[in-house]
């Protein structure tokens, strides 16, 4: 803006010092031009009144100088030739006279008559030898009088004489004229001269801080940061130069400043892990982070001044009035939840805050949009919840167990308690016919406690256990189990299709086997029940699904959930023994390992349990809360 | 008076057969010699008292003493099928349980049952309860 149209303070100055001097020279020029004019004029007229009194004088005395003698003679001889009038050829006045009554008059004022005028006429035109002049310091006199004595008697009758005065170049007033001339001269080389110097000092002391200061905020809004000012002298303009130089640096440190906080913006909003863009009310991107670019697919210089309409037309509209509503009340939209699919086509969630953004100067209004996923967040806290649901149910579970357990635990307890009371009491009172039966159903009582201890400790062992992996042959394993249930020698035991040979952990595997087996031992209403076990692949992957099926009296469709609980049993303790915790333990092992039990009965019709188990222990490891 | 007190019967719905037993203990101790039935859980009960293709339905008078906790049928279940039952309904029912759960008092109770009793480990508990029921049903009224 510098370069723009200036007028130059170097150009006026030169200006008006010429100007200066133009106008100096002319005054002194003419004053001394006035001046000369003044003193010829004067010389002249004094010599005029002397040649007019000496002529007086001569014509009355009658002088012996031959000279006056034919000048007086000239002037027509008359001794009372009394008035003598001088003029000049070049003037249309009187410059002198020997009138008394005229000489205090400014010889301006005093015209010359016609008389004069046809006299000078005659003069200018006439040879000069027909005049008669005496020459005296250069200054040439000439009597006109041959036309004086034609002309007199027409004239008034005072004036007897005219002298015509003729300058002489050669004259000693034109020597003074020279001297002044001369001076006119050196004192205007002077003046020059001291303009000459006024310009040099002011070059030095004016023009170069200045231009240094100028160059300087040139070179600067060129882009070079480091140039300060000169100082030359501690004067004005020195101090002048010395703010500049202030003023650059305060605002050379707010401009780093600015920059360092720009930098910090820009790495803040460059590294944050949320997504973040501008958008202005036309749907363009104006600026976005990495990660928002991220998100899109694309990197931040292919986005930047895109139109969403582009990018991503399918959306572009939906956004855009959304944006709009945002602009257009002025007030945020913030926790906008999205469900969306990513670039490589896994569903994310994400939040969206949307804040509306105004230039501080009004030219341009948009939206900020902040958006982070929050699919970590959203699956943890669906864990949370997952979580949250299983403790519940495992406490539930917890609270039913200590229910249940208070019973189960304290009423075999009771029985041995009551059972000692009353053999106690019988052999006091001497009746001893009981004490048998009462003895023996004491050792029951106390089996039963143990056995109920012994299943609690192996429910509670499930899972917490390290299992070794080892090679399981099923057919063998299946008849060795089957072996040391100790079934009637009428039951029977069937294996259908191929059952696998695998590495698992053997130990939990044969105690899921080896409950079943028993259980449908134990529970059949016959002698010669036939149990069949089969296997195949399970419609989950990686697992296989055993079916153990047996011919007994079956279970009610109402009981099938509750034969898993603990301690729950369909029939009295007493008829069956049993802790009721055979099958709680079994789907406790089998959920362990990642696999579901199932039952499939009805009164009558036998029952088949089927259960998955993996098929590759090692890839997958038991997950305890897995549902 | 005594000749109805004596036909009063018991039901005794208890799968423990130690607990069956300290029952009849004490009837015997206590010189009771009502008619005790016992059996081991809900439908055994419901059966023996609606009657079945081998035994009549129980004769009238008659208490029925109620475990809670027991396989197939539980106490409660048992109580909500009686109440259902019109033919039956009326019958006059203790429970005899280890369960000092308030619910089960809360469920037993919404079911009309005459009382709640709790088994505790005190030895002479059998006694005090079957004392307490030959008072009961020497005063008490019961359905016909």
């Amino acid at each position: 803006m510098l370069k723009k149209k200036r007028s130059s303070l170097k150009l006026t100055i030169t200006l008006s010092l010429a100007a200066l001097i133009l106008v100096t020279t002319l005054v002194v020029v003419g004053v001394t031009y006035r001046y000369l004019d003044q003193q010829r004029i004067t010389d002249a007229r004094l010599r005029a009144e002397i040649i007019a009194y000496s002529v007086q004088y001569m014509a009355e005395v009658a002088g012996d100088s031959p000279e006056l003698n034919r000048t007086v003679q000239a002037l027509g001889t008359e001794k009372d030739v009394s008035v003598i009038n001088v003029i000049l050829p070049e003037s249309d006045r009187i410059i002198a006279t020997n009138r008394f009554d005229w000489r205090d008059r400014a010889i301006s004022a005093i015209e010359l008559s016609d008389f004069h005028r046809e006299l000078l006429r005659q003069y200018s035109t006439a040879q000069k030898t027909d005049f008669y002049g005496i020459q005296d310091d250069g200054v040439t006199f000439t009597y006109a009088s041959t036309f004086l004595k034609a002309s007199v008697r027409d004239t008034e009758a005072l004036e007897k004489a005219i002298v015509i005065v003729d300058l002489d170049t050669t004259s000693a007033l034109i020597k003074e004229e020279r001297k002044i001339n001369n001076l006119v001269s050196i004192l205007l080389m002077a003046a020059m001269i001291i303009t000459a110097l006024i310009y040099l000092l002011l070059a030095h002391y004016v023009f170069r801080p200045l231009t240094s200061i100028v160059t300087t905020i040139h070179r600067r809004s060129e882009g070079d940061s480091i140039l300060l000012a000169e100082v030359l002298r501690p004067d004005e303009l020195g101090m002048l130069a010395a703010t500049f130089n202030e003023l650059v640096e305060v605002e050379e440190h707010n401009k780093r400043a600015l920059l360092e906080r720009e930098r910090q913006l820009q790495l803040i909003f460059d590294t944050a892990s949320v997504r973040i863009w501008y958008k202005d009310d036309k749907n363009t991107i104006l600026k976005l982070n990495k990660g928002a670019a991220e998100s899109m697919g694309m990197s931040v210089d292919e986005l930047e001044g895109r139109n969403m309409k582009d990018l991503f037309p399918q959306i572009a509209e939906h956004t855009l009035r959304d944006d709009l509503e945002v602009i257009q009340s002025g007030q945020p939209k913030l926790n906008i939840v999205d469900k969306m699919t990513s670039a490589e086509g896994k569903v994310r969630w994400v939040k969206t805050d949307k804040i509306p953004y105004t230039s501080t100067d009004h030219s341009a209004t948009g939206v900020l949009i902040v958006a982070q996923d929050i699919t970590d967040l959203k699956e943890a806290e669906d864990a949370l919840r997952r979580y949250n649901a299983e403790l519940e149910r495992s406490n539930r579970e917890l609270d039913e167990f200590a229910y249940s357990a208070s019973h189960d635990l304290k009423s075999p307890l009771r029985g041995i308690d009551q059972l000692a009371t009353w053999i106690a009491e019988d052999i006091a009172e001497g009746q001893y016919s009981d004490i048998d039966e009462h003895a023996s159903l004491l050792c029951g009582r106390v089996r039963r406690m143990e056995r109920l201890l012994s299943d609690l400790l192996a429910y509670s062992r499930v899972g917490r256990r390290e299992e070794r992996l080892s090679h399981v042959n099923c057919r063998a394993l299946i008849q060795d189990l089957f072996d040391l249930c100790a079934p009637p020698e009428s039951f029977q035991l069937v294996m259908r299709g191929d059952l696998p040979i695998f590495n698992t952990y053997s130990a939990p595997f044969e105690q899921v086997l080896g409950n079943l087996l028993n259980n449908a031992i134990k529970h059949h209403d016959r002698l010669d029940g036939i149990i069949s076990v089969s296997c195949k692949n399970s419609d989950l992957e990686g697992f296989y699904e055993f079916a153990v099926r047996d011919d007994g009296p079956g279970i009610d469709q109402k009981h099938h959930q509750l034969i898993f609980q603990m301690f729950k049993s369909l029939k009295s303790r007493d008829d069956v023994e049993g802790s009721g915790m055979g099958l709680s333990l079994v789907k406790k092992i089998i959920n362990n390992y990642g696999g579901e039990i199932r039952l499939v009965s009805s009164p009558g019709q036998g029952a088949t349990f089927y259960f998955t188990w993996p098929k590759d222990s090692a890839t997958a490891p038991p997950s305890k809360l897995r549902r | 008076m005594r000749e109805e007190y004596k036909d009063v019967s018991i039901l005794l719905v208890e799968d423990d057969d130690v607990d069956a037993l300290a029952v009849r203990r004490a009837l015997r101790k206590l010189k009771i010699a009502n008619p005790l039935l016992r059996v081991k859980n809900g439908i055994e009960a419901l059966s023996t008292l609606r009657g079945n293709e081998k035994n009549p339905p129980l004769a009238r008078p008659y208490i029925v003493l109620l475990d809670l906790n027991m396989p197939q049928m539980n106490g409660i279940e048992f109580l909500h099928e009686l109440r259902r039952d019109p033919a039956i309904a009326d019958a006059v029912v203790f429970v005899l349980t280890t369960s000092a759960a308030d619910e089960d008092k809360v469920a037993a109770y919404k079911e009309h049952i005459a009382g709640y009793i709790v088994k505790s480990n005190a030895k002479e508990d059998f006694s005090k309860v079957v004392e307490m029921l030959d008072h009961y049903w020497r005063i008490v009224a019961l359905p016909v």
